[in-house]
């Protein structure tokens, strides 16, 4: 059933900041009422499960679609890219001087990221979100949508994530990612492009992948550095390093190699403590839940 | 000043001073009078770019140890937390590199000293063993420095694209 609503997705932060809560009410109750939008509110986009409710629902999305969330505008667009949500991104308020050639291609829904850490009051994203309407947007065909004028809460259970983005855009297909991690999170695709294939292998906090690519075209959204968090005003051509393992060692080998190499002591601590109490499994690989299907199957 | 050996990074130039010794951090160490004076190598100052921003954590009169950190710096190409090379006590800061780091850039070797420590212990390199230490370590350096034009190559498994020979 078509109609003629603009999709509008609130991705919520991840719980603790209060004020962030605070920015994400108003500007939901600056919506309220609004029968030209389907209004849906997710939890932080990076945690969302690949196959849970949040990125089904989005992927139900048919026609433009508006996502505000507290990601850069770019991490948002290739978060929702690795998991099915296609498109074109869309000129917002939110994107850098600097961004002029957007992915996507012109025949595409539009994708419009709106980056909630850029304004403290919600006017600015309400009167952004009332010129995106006004312009002539393909209806949305979405699965679930507002009910009575108020929004629709999609209250998946997530847990912060780790996991690197790719920005495809600026992939060189060079695959030295793929060579340099240990922990099987990258993989190829039909096009021997990479691609994250193992997100949950990452070891958390470890931003090596990011440092090696020559292109600049890994992010991890939630990293403290802007430069690895997907900042679109860095290029990739004067992406600056961090020099510091280099300026406290001597050897440059510690460089991404000892942020690797701690990932590794750090996984091999966990299985140790797992090994050691049974009862307290780790979080699981996707690798790990085949093996214990096949095991439960009793061939 | 005698002159200097030459340390290729890519088709660029650094030039590393004899007269003086070197931490394994690429920050050289001179002896003047009672203290030695601390300053960045030219590897380390090409790292960073044009310089523009320095700040220091620890304060004169401090003990210190190897690997302490001391302070920040930030210049066009890269940003680094900045690390004592060697264990004594803070003597003083250069006051003209805190008014105008830029000056790092342009007099690495004399006026843009960064710190001085009393009473400096520690292991250091001649400038022929730092060179070494430079070459032994490029191949890996190269494959994290964006922009470099050989750093791919290197970072492949290939030869180098720089070298003539």
């Amino acid at each position: 059933m078509a109609n003629s609503k603009l999709a509008v997705v609130l991705s919520k932060d991840r719980p603790g900041q209060s004020e962030h809560e605070i920015l994400e009410r108003k500007i939901l109750g600056g919506l309220e009422g609004r029968h030209d939008l389907e209004v849906t509110v997710l939890p932080h986009l990076y945690d969302l499960a690949n196959d849970g409710p949040g990125m089904e629902f989005l992927r139900s999305v048919g026609g433009d679609l508006v996502v505000l969330t507290w990601l850069y505008p770019r991490s948002a667009y290739w978060v929702l890219d690795a998991n099915g949500v296609k498109g074109r991104l869309g000129p917002t308020i939110s994107l850098a001087e600097e961004e002029i050639d957007v992915p996507g291609n012109p025949g595409e829904r539009a994708i419009w990221c709106l980056d909630l850490r850029n304004q403290k009051r919600p006017d600015p994203f309400l009167k952004e979100i009332n010129r995106i309407a006004s312009l002539a947007v393909e209806p949305a065909t979405v699965a679930a949508g507002q009910i009575n004028g108020r929004p629709n809460w999609i209250d998946e259970p997530t847990a912060p994530r780790w996991y690197p983005v790719i920005d495809f855009s600026r992939c060189g297909n060079c695959l030295e990612c793929l060579n340099f991690c240990l922990f099987g999170v990258f993989g190829t695709d039909a096009d021997e492009r990479p691609i994250v294939e193992q997100p949950d292998a990452c070891r958390s906090g470890c931003p090596a992948c990011s440092r090696i690519c020559p292109e600049g075209a890994i992010m991890f959204p939630q990293h403290g550095d802007p430069a690895i968090a997907g900042d679109p005003r860095i290029s990739p051509k004067d992406l600056k390093l961090d020099l510091s393992q280099l300026f406290r060692d001597s050897d440059p080998l510690q460089i991404a190699e000892a942020e690797r190499r701690r990932a590794l002591e750090e996984r091999e601590r966990q299985s140790r403590q797992t090994a050691e109490k049974p009862s307290e499994l780790p979080r699981k690989g996707s690798l790990d839940d085949l093996v214990d299907r096949i095991d439960d199957m009793d061939l | 000043m005698p002159k200097p050996l030459i340390f290729m990074m890519g088709r660029s130039p650094a030039f590393i001073a004899t007269d003086r010794q070197y931490a394994r951090n690429h920050m050289w160490v001179q002896p003047d009078g009672a203290v030695c004076r601390v300053g960045f190598s030219a590897y380390a100052v090409k790292l960073l770019g044009d310089v523009h921003h320095l700040a220091w954590s620890a304060a004169p009169g401090r003990a210190v140890r190897s690997g302490d950190p001391m302070g920040f710096i930030e210049g066009s190409k890269a940003t680094s937390d900045l690390y004592c090379p060697m264990d004594g006590e803070v003597a003083e800061f250069n006051p003209r590199v805190l008014a105008d780091p830029s000056l790092i850039n342009s007099n690495l070797y004399d006026d843009a000293w960064l710190f001085s420590l009393a009473d400096a212990r520690g292991p250091l390199l001649s400038s022929e063993q730092y060179l070494d230490h430079l070459e032994a370590s490029w191949p890996l350096a190269q494959r994290l420095l964006k922009g470099q034009s050989s750093g791919r190559d290197a970072g492949a498994g290939g030869k180098p694209a720089s070298d003539p020979a």
